[in-house]
């Protein structure tokens, strides 16, 4: 346990300075880049989208507490307006406002708060409420607006405003192959809001390891999944299946990887264990993103089914140490 | 005076899906719209008054060691009964509702109140709680129907309250739907019954 | 031992009373149960592979005798006329399929001595894939098909484009077809003269 640099000492202990407010802060510090990249591509809508979100949220957060009787000052932690903003940042610029309403309201209703609030729900909140809109209304939600930039390739004029992904479903990965991967990473795509800019993302998911908000684990474990099982499948057959690299820069891949799978609540809390989660995450994104219908939801659907299975990967830890033999593994069901 | 408080405890606080939480599979299937659950309901009274009725007027004839073998008989046949009258009269109800009257054979509700409280009460009584927990069924389904049709298609009982411009909100007919309202509601009626 | 009888006793008299309700009940129903399975079940589909007709075809639907020693039976045939003049016939043959029994309403156009069209009456398939034989793109394949061919499924050499996924229920429908256009090969004039 060297590695970890951690030395407990006897008390008293100085605080870290770290708390729920801290955390939720920096993370929409650092969705900050992802959402300028969206409002430079989408123009004013998606100024109002976002607005339309976060304000909603916090209403919604501030009802919920008052009807569950917790204290109102929960509020100020961010983390209601940050599940509105991510989830906005996953839908069209030009999606209605009641859309954006009930969506956030799910998320925070039934997602979070009847769950029990932060840190008490068993499935991401963001994906629940994207998932709801996608069962209600998934022409509205899957409908995107073209870029307002044209370095979005001239083979895309001829064709309606749909992602990268649903171009490679539909008309193979022939057609798919013919985008520009580097503008796909610069967020030149059909998509949502902020979930299409993949620089912004990576620089928002860099800060966040750095500052020690989320470890390293699940994104890299993401990240590695996506390039063994996409890799695979590219290697059998590169005329069939789409390179690593198009999965990875390609609809909303790396925002679940720096911001929804990583989420506190709903990812496991040791090292092997958020490894293996992002491992296993990308492995379904792979697998629903080739074989599934709901192409386009494919990093969130193997999220949520993730999320699932956290309880399990939790129990994956170091042994007990010290213990006499015969009760360790009592010791390890407690 | 009995009659009446064996009957009206079915409507309320005995309501079976919301707070017995028993016969929860029609619950859940049916209820997409408020007349699929309401026919629903229907069949379930109608076997649930009559098998209560019939087991509790042999409650004495029939031998403890196979009482279970015999309420399945009597339930059984009257829901086949159910299944071939819907399939005559009403036959597009039988279309839609079809493969979940048979399992209204082993619907708990209808083996529970025999087992707890035909074989154990008089006729006129067990024929009071049959109604009472029936028609309470029935108005839990008909509810769970008309709100998830209300939203989930804009129309309650197929005519269109919404405006024409209401986009249905169709996650509450699908299935996670039910699961959520369902919840939603047992939630709000033991916040109702805590005080 | 006086446990035992009476157990018996009682369970076989609630069996014989359940029983004898029950199929009392059955003759009562029979009917209407025929008339509402026709009118939700076989009407639509009827409709949809006929021509346009103007009489009942409840009321005139007639029971014809085919076939010689083992084989005899009798079908069902639904005339459809128009004015008074006998436009087409339908009929319905099984074939077994996937999950079960697949019936086919097959329809016959007299004047153009083809196929007027195929409908799936009933089938208890996988829903997605077998029941995908009910759309347009298979089912239509059989319309305006002459008399005087057996159809089969490319796969099996002959030039029906199967359902990808559901090549037994395509291939139940072939037959039940094939059963059918055997049956009006056979019998057709004879079929029109009883409608007559």
């Amino acid at each position: 346990m060297k590695s970890s640099g951690l030395i407990v000492d006897v008390g008293p202990h100085i605080h870290g300075g770290n708390s729920i407010a801290r955390t939720m802060h920096n993370q929409i510090i650092a969705l900050i880049p992802a959402a300028a990249v969206g409002v430079y591509m989408f123009g004013a809508g998606a100024v109002r989208a976002i607005a339309v979100a976060v304000a909603a949220a916090v209403v919604f957060e501030y009802l919920m507490l008052r009807a569950l009787k917790k204290p109102a000052s929960a509020l100020a932690d961010g983390s209601a307006a940050l599940t509105g903003l991510l989830l906005v940042l996953m839908l069209p610029a030009d999606v209605p406002w009641w859309v954006i309403v009930v969506g956030v309201g799910s998320s925070i209703v039934i997602g979070k708060m009847l769950f029990g609030g932060l840190g008490a729900y068993p499935f991401n909140p963001v994906i629940v409420g994207w998932v709801i809109l996608l069962l209600s209304w998934p022409g509205l939600i899957n409908k995107w607006p073209r870029p307002n930039h044209t370095l979005w390739g001239g083979i895309a004029e001829s064709l309606p405003a749909q992602t990268t992904i649903e171009i490679m479903k539909r008309y193979g990965v022939q057609m798919s192959g013919q985008f520009s991967l580097l503008d796909s990473f610069l967020g030149f795509q059909p998509g949502g809001i902020g979930s299409v800019a993949g620089l912004a993302l990576v620089i928002g998911g860099v800060f966040l390891i750095a500052r020690n908000i989320i470890s390293w684990q699940v994104p890299a474990g993401f990240i590695a999944g996506i390039f063994i099982f996409g890799g695979i499948y590219h290697a059998v057959d590169p005329t069939m299946y789409a390179s690593p690299l198009f999965h990875l820069v390609s609809g909303t891949t790396l925002f679940c990887i720096f911001f929804l799978a990583p989420e506190h609540t709903t990812s496991p809390n040791t090292k092997w264990g958020k490894l293996l989660f992002g491992l296993c995450c990308a492995a379904l994104t792979i697998v629903i993103r080739t074989h599934g219908t709901h192409a386009n939801g494919s990093a969130r659907f193997a999220i949520l089914l993730m999320n699932l299975l956290v309880p399990f990967f939790d129990r994956i830890r170091p042994p007990i140490l010290g213990l006499p033999k015969k009760s360790k593994e009592a010791a390890a069901d407690a | 005076m009995r009659f009446y408080q064996e009957f009206i405890k079915g409507l309320w606080k005995e309501i079976p899906p919301f707070k017995l939480v028993l016969g929860l599979c029609p619950t859940l299937a049916v209820t997409a719209a408020a007349a699929n659950g309401f026919f629903m309901g229907m069949a379930t009274t109608f076997v649930l008054v009559c098998s209560n009725v019939l087991i509790s007027m042999l409650r004495k004839v029939i031998p403890s060691k196979v009482r279970i073998a015999a309420y399945i008989l009597v339930i059984a046949s009257f829901v086949v009964i159910v299944e071939m009258m819907m399939k005559a009269y009403v036959f597009p109800f039988y279309q839609i509702l079809g493969i979940f009257i048979p399992l209204i054979v082993v619907n708990c509700i209808i083996l529970g109140r025999a087992e707890a409280f035909a074989a154990k009460n008089g006729v006129l009584y067990s024929f009071a709680d049959g109604l009472g927990i029936g028609i309470g069924f029935t108005i839990a389904l008909t509810f769970l129907g008309a709100l998830r049709e209300l939203f989930g298609v804009g129309s309650i009982w197929g005519f269109a309250v919404m405006p024409a411009s209401y986009m249905p909100f169709e996650f509450m007919i699908k299935a996670p739907g039910a699961f959520v309202c369902l919840g939603v509601i047992l939630g709000l009626m033991s916040l109702v019954g805590k005080k | 031992m006086r446990d035992i009888i009476k157990m018996i006793v009682v369970l076989s008299i609630i069996s014989a009373t359940t029983g004898a309700a029950l199929s009392y009940i059955n003759n009562i129903t029979a009917k209407p149960i025929a008339a509402a399975e026709f009118q939700y079940l076989k009407e639509p589909a009827l409709k949809s592979i006929l021509p346009a007709y103007d009489n009942s075809l409840v009321e005139d639907k007639i029971e014809v005798a085919i076939g010689e020693g083992d084989s005899a039976k009798t079908i069902t045939v639904y005339p459809a006329k128009k004015d008074g003049k006998l436009l087409a016939i339908a009929l319905e043959t099984f074939a077994s399929s996937y999950g079960g029994d697949l019936g086919a309403m097959v329809g016959y156009d007299i004047e153009k001595k083809r196929l007027s069209g195929v409908s799936i009456t009933t089938m208890s398939d996988t829903p997605g894939l077998g029941t995908r034989t009910k759309e347009p793109k298979f089912i239509d394949q059989f319309k305006n098909v002459p008399l005087d061919v057996t159809l089969a499924l490319k796969a099996d050499g002959g030039g029906i484009d199967a359902v990808t996924g559901a090549s037994i229920s395509s291939r139940a429908v072939c037959k039940a077809v094939n059963d059918a256009i055997g049956i009006i090969r056979d019998n057709g004039d004879k079929i029109i003269s009883e409608v007559k």
